[in-house]
């Protein structure tokens, strides 16, 4: 293989995405390159040393210097980082992982992750009924946002969709993520402060995607 | 306005359920002291932190409300936010609020963070992990490293376009920025990261007519482009 001009890849630091590379990764689901690449990571079981066949591969993109310039930008904007040792997919059941990780990415501890049916697959913090009925205004939300994505998404150039309940500093109490994962999506349901800026976060998207991913 | 709600303040009765009902953007700082629950005070100020990181008064208040309620990782949490927006300013400050805390803290979460009082906290992975924290990366693995490296010739003295370009952005010179951008993309049409500079900058101006020329004149030299070039078309509604 010709070494690329530009860039170099190291040949011994695994590349592991970090929490803004997952949310990246799950918070919409147009097809472009850099959530290809997230994808393809968050599909695998270990963590990878990259090289250039593998970037152009998951990236769908041809020429070498395309995907090593689209993967140093990944880099340059955190969404992937190098690590020395080899990391795993966390290992054990949905049922078993998904408490701790859900308790990570909330102040409050009030989370709960909801499926496309409108059921909870876990709930942390809040009363069994209450859970279930955010997880169906979680349901009824994604399709509502579905029949309006071309106001907010084309109109208004929102590129996010999640929602919130504000108060009067537009501060959202209760927010509802949709994280879109293979064919599939779940809404993440957080009560106060989201902590979406921690490891847990990484660890969610990882064994959604295995388990769900394409 | 504020002194609009501060009179309809005082004139309710403080019940708890007018307590309840009360916003707390509309009350000053004492009156949020005495109205609002500890919950919806660390929240306010957290979102308040998470919009503005520099806002250090803010930050105080946090870690005030974390100390009195003597929650030890939050108290941790919020020192270690201020402690990375302060890096080695601020000593004085981050001394206070350390020796505030010293009773909450664990031994370990204090004695990390007094280590670095001196030279100052760069990267989260300096102290031990916080469970709370608002403006730490979350990486799962420390230390990281990069795992690709831009190689520049030696003997290469003149600046990218994207470095030309970003100085003329620092300086406020959008349209020189612009121009730049868009001339290294006619010479180097396969390189993304100009695309990608090029296009934040209309998404940030917003200007739709200077999109519209450079798009078409790209356009007119055959120039493939990616995806994004046609979503923003679309958007400002651009024909070609």
């Amino acid at each position: 293989m010709t070494a690329p001009q530009h860039y170099q890849l190291s040949d011994t630091s695994y590349v592991l995405p970090t929490p803004a590379g997952a949310y990246f990764c799950v918070s919409a689901n147009s097809d472009v390159p850099a959530r290809k690449v997230l994808r393809a990571l968050f599909k695998q079981d270990e963590i990878a040393v990259l090289n250039t066949e593998l970037l152009k591969q998951w990236s769908g993109l041809t020429a070498d210097n395309e995907a090593l310039e689209l993967i140093y930008r990944m880099q340059s904007l955190g969404w992937l980082e190098g690590v020395q040792n080899k990391q795993q997919a966390p290992k054990g059941s949905l049922e078993i992982l998904l408490p701790e990780i859900l308790l990570g990415l909330s102040e409050s501890g009030n989370i709960l992750l909801a499926d496309e049916q409108g059921f909870y697959l876990s709930a942390q913090g809040f009363p069994h009924e209450t859970a279930e009925q955010l997880s169906a205004l979680s349901a009824d939300l994604f399709s509502l946002y579905g029949r309006h994505q071309g106001l907010l998404k084309n109109n208004l150039s929102l590129e996010t969709s999640a929602w919130s309940v504000v108060d009067a500093a537009g501060n959202g109490q209760v927010g509802f993520w949709p994280l879109w994962i293979g064919e599939h999506h779940f809404v993440l349901v957080i009560k106060g402060v989201p902590l979406l800026n921690k490891p847990a976060l990484i660890k969610l998207i990882w064994i959604l995607s295995i388990r769900y991913g394409d | 306005m504020n002194q609009i709600v501060e009179k309809i303040v005082k004139s309710v009765p403080l019940s708890e359920a007018n307590i309840g009902s009360i916003e707390p953007v509309f009350l000053t700082e004492k009156q949020q002291l005495e109205l609002c629950s500890v919950t919806v005070l660390s929240e306010h100020a957290a979102h308040k932190i998470t919009r503005n990181k520099n806002d250090l008064r803010t930050h105080v208040q946090r870690i005030q409300i974390f100390i009195k309620e003597q929650q030890t990782e939050a108290t941790y949490s919020a020192l270690v936010d201020l402690f990375l927006v302060l890096k080695s300013n601020g000593l004085a400050l981050r001394k206070r609020m350390l020796a505030n805390a010293r009773s909450t803290l664990t031994t370990q979460q204090f004695t990390a963070l007094k280590m670095l009082l001196l030279d100052g906290l760069n990267t989260e992975s300096d102290v031990p992990y916080a469970k709370l924290t608002l403006l730490t990366q979350g990486r799962m693995v420390e230390p990281h490293q990069d795992f690709i490296q831009k190689i520049t010739a030696k003997t290469e003295v003149a600046i990218s376009p994207i470095e030309e370009a970003m100085s003329y952005i620092q300086h406020g010179q959008l349209e020189q920025a612009q121009a730049t951008l868009q001339i290294a993309i006619l010479h180097n049409p396969r390189q993304l990261e100009l695309h990608y500079d090029l296009l934040e900058i209309f998404n940030k101006t917003e200007d739709k007519v200077q999109f519209s020329f450079c798009y078409k004149q790209l356009l007119e030299h055959n120039i493939v482009l990616p995806p994004q070039w046609r979503e923003m078309a679309h958007r400002f509604k651009v024909e070609v």
